[in-house]
């Protein structure tokens, strides 16, 4: 049953809803074409594609279901919209009855959310490539500042500051007590510097 | 076993190392407990990679330590500012928040802290008395084992969130994560793509820490820069005699009620604290006073909050079966020290399981004795601004990803939990079967495999025996129950609100949501 938040979101939670939705089938058939192609049986009973085969129909027959949902909703939006105190009452009621561990109201993020959280995984993604090449040290306090910068709008010396002090003191726990050794600099002129 | 296994736990738990950890857990547990959406599970799987160089019996103590403060946590930013930590402490929220408006913050929290002891305390003491059974389960064979754990993956899925397609959906990409790597059957390289670091499949701890730590980054970084919340003073401390005698028996009721709650799948927090909060309204002679600062509104949800979190580790503990997302993130701690959950913990490492459920007990006590006194200082944590908590978790987690294998791959695989958690948040998809499933489908396909082996494909082997059969039939209620909730839940709405709606004098208002 989809809910009265579901219905109740903008435009552009319902394109997500549905995008997810397409993935999912389209992402279940290729698990389940992986998982036939691997071998469904052998000599000891079952094969090892025969796991992946049922999780890919899972999604599928999962992701198809949303779809229809989704449908339905779009349907019982018009006669919502025709019929607004009893029916929007009752589904609020059935909405909010959906509070559990993973059932936290969500917001949708406007434009400007979007470019936050994409800066943040892009300076993961980043960070996460060129950790080998120029070493824990920069890497960090270059993730750090960029994000300090962009997203929390701190100004550039304190987001450097704290990128700098951030990953200094990470450094001395990890090296220091957990024993982790991180990487240095592939660059010899930085790895020179102890960095 | 039985009360001298727990009392020699407790001996092994009272030693300067494992106590300083627990202590540790505890401070840490709480810090990232007082932090705005971040749960129990969210700091169980941020925290993890501090145990790395612990022996296993440390690590653990450790890990529960983190788990109650964080869990503590959560229940101080309901009393002070209305922010339940998590789900369970919706409860609280709406007395103790009320208390702390009234000047009685600080008695709140010191009749919340003894709630969770007590809750504590009972959960372990039935504890002692359950674990014996779970011998039962050494006789189980490949077929049952099998059955168990699909019992417990249909269960979980049918209890999360409202909708059966999403639930479906997180349970079917759990499994299909959970069968990358090579086969243990007869070796096939599957999903690997020529990967090697994908010949072991992908780490769970790397995975917990993007879907339940790094989505949670995105999800405040998407609101913008947040302000510094502004908590309630906690001012005196110490509950009057009154409030100790009426939260008496609440504590008691609250502690059984979260027990049993806890033995279900699912382990529904918030619906074991309201349904807590709704028997202490229920006996209470003082009902007017509930929701304007009733202790017994504190007491009883609070206390079944932690007799439930001892509880749902019963099923861990004994058939190996995770029923919630922060247990299933504490059986992958298991699993990363070397111990397998389950029947088998108790037969082969006995002084090591009692001694980490004695632990639940000590972490209480600390929680108790350190956490009131310093209730203030957590608060001012809240004062930090989040861009700069927020960088510091950053920081932490890309460095405790890293820190798993020594390997980047490892922190790319937690940014794309970390996005398919923000997006499963956007659209409301339960994480709890998604993180189930990748912990019990190696045991699914194992004992899958084991089980048509012996029969030699003979399908028969799965309802061969009582229990089997019996296994199988609440599997199908379960699956049958999950394919009418919505109906029922619907329908049973429908004619509350028309007998509301009849109603002409009393407006209809939405019930109040929390957030």
């Amino acid at each position: 049953m989809t809910s009265l938040t579901e219905r109740q979101t903008p435009r552009g939670a319902v394109a997500l809803e549905w995008s997810m939705a397409v993935v999912a089938v389209v992402g279940g058939l290729v698990v389940a074409f992986f998982g036939w192609s691997y071998g469904l049986t052998n000599v000891t009973g079952v094969g090892a594609g025969f796991f992946p085969l049922v999780a890919g129909v899972l999604v599928t027959a999962s992701g198809a279901l949303w779809m229809i949902q989704l449908s339905l909703a779009r349907r019982a939006d018009a006669f919502v919209a025709t019929e607004p105190t009893f029916a929007r009452v009752a589904e609020r009621f059935e909405a909010d009855d959906d509070i559990d561990e993973d059932a936290e109201e969500a917001e949708f993020p406007d434009r400007a959310g979007w470019v936050r959280v994409g800066i943040i995984a892009t300076a993961i993604l980043l960070a996460a490539l060129v950790l080998p090449v120029i070493g824990y040290t920069l890497t960090m306090t270059l993730m750090l500042a960029t994000v300090l910068f962009f997203v929390s709008k701190r100004p550039w010396w304190l987001a450097l500051i704290i990128g700098v002090g951030a990953a200094v003191a990470s450094r001395l726990v990890f090296e220091g007590w957990l024993g982790t050794e991180l990487p240095s600099s592939a660059i010899e002129f930085i790895a020179r510097l102890g960095l | 076993m039985g009360f001298d296994a727990l009392l020699s736990g407790l001996v092994n738990v009272f030693t300067p190392q494992h106590l300083l950890f627990a202590l540790l857990g505890c401070v840490l547990g709480m810090v990232v407990g007082v932090l705005p959406g971040f749960g129990p599970a969210a700091a169980v799987s941020l925290l993890i990679p501090v145990t790395f160089g612990l022996d296993a019996t440390t690590a653990l103590i450790m890990l529960a330590a983190i788990l109650y403060g964080a869990a503590y946590g959560g229940t101080t930013t309901a009393v002070l500012l209305r922010i339940p930590g998590e789900a369970s402490s919706v409860a609280t929220t709406l007395d103790g928040y009320e208390m702390a408006k009234r000047g009685r913050g600080g008695p709140a929290l010191v009749i919340a802290a003894l709630a969770s002891f007590v809750g504590g305390l009972i959960g372990v003491i039935g504890f002692v008395v359950v674990a014996p059974f779970s011998r039962l389960a050494l006789e189980f064979g490949a077929p049952e084992l099998f059955l168990v754990a699909l019992l417990g993956m249909a269960l979980i899925t049918s209890f999360a969130g409202s909708n059966l397609p999403k639930a479906l959906l997180s349970a079917g990409l759990g499994l299909a994560i959970a069968t990358i790597g090579i086969d243990s059957g007869v070796g096939v390289h599957r999903f690997t793509f020529d990967m090697p670091e994908l010949y072991d499949g992908i780490g769970l701890v790397a995975v917990v820490m993007g879907v339940f730590g790094l989505s949670e980054i995105f999800a405040q970084a998407q609101k913008g820069p947040l302000g510094v919340p502004k908590p309630l003073k906690v001012d005196r401390l110490l509950p009057t005699r009154d409030d100790l005698s009426r939260s008496a028996l609440p504590f008691l009721r609250g502690s059984v009620i979260g027990f049993f709650m806890g033995l279900l799948p699912g382990s529904p927090g918030a619906a074991t604290s309201l349904a807590s909060y709704a028997t202490e309204r229920r006996f209470s002679k003082r009902k007017h006073e509930f929701g304007k600062g009733a202790v017994e509104g504190v007491a009883g949800p609070e206390a079944a909050n932690n007799s439930l979190s001892v509880s749902s580790m019963i099923p861990l503990f004994t058939l190996g079966i995770p029923t919630s997302a922060t247990v299933a993130i504490m059986a992958g701690a298991f699993t990363i020290n070397g111990l397998i959950p389950g029947p088998l913990l108790f037969r082969d490492n006995p002084e090591v399981a009692w001694t980490i459920i004695a632990s639940f007990l000590v972490g209480n006590l600390i929680l108790l004795i350190l956490n009131v006194p310093l209730a203030r200082v957590w608060i001012a944590i809240l004062r930090v601004p989040f861009y700069y908590l927020m960088a510091a978790i950053l920081a932490f987690m890309f460095l405790g990803t890293y820190s798993i294998n020594g390997s980047a791959f490892d922190i790319l695989v937690m940014l794309g939990a970390g996005v398919l958690g923000y997006l499963f948040h956007l659209t409301k998809i339960p994480l709890t079967p998604l993180v189930l499933a990748m912990i019990l489908g190696p045991m699914l396909e194992e004992n899958f495999q084991r089980s048509l082996a012996l029969s030699r494909g003979d399908y028969a082997v799965f309802v061969s025996s009582p229990l089997s059969i019996a296994l199988v039939s609440v599997c199908l209620l379960a699956i049958v129950f999950a394919i009418l909730r919505p109906a029922m839940t619907s329908l049973i709405l429908r004619k509350q609100t028309r007998t509301t709606l009849v109603e002409p004098s009393v407006p209809v208002e939405p019930k109040e949501t929390v957030k």
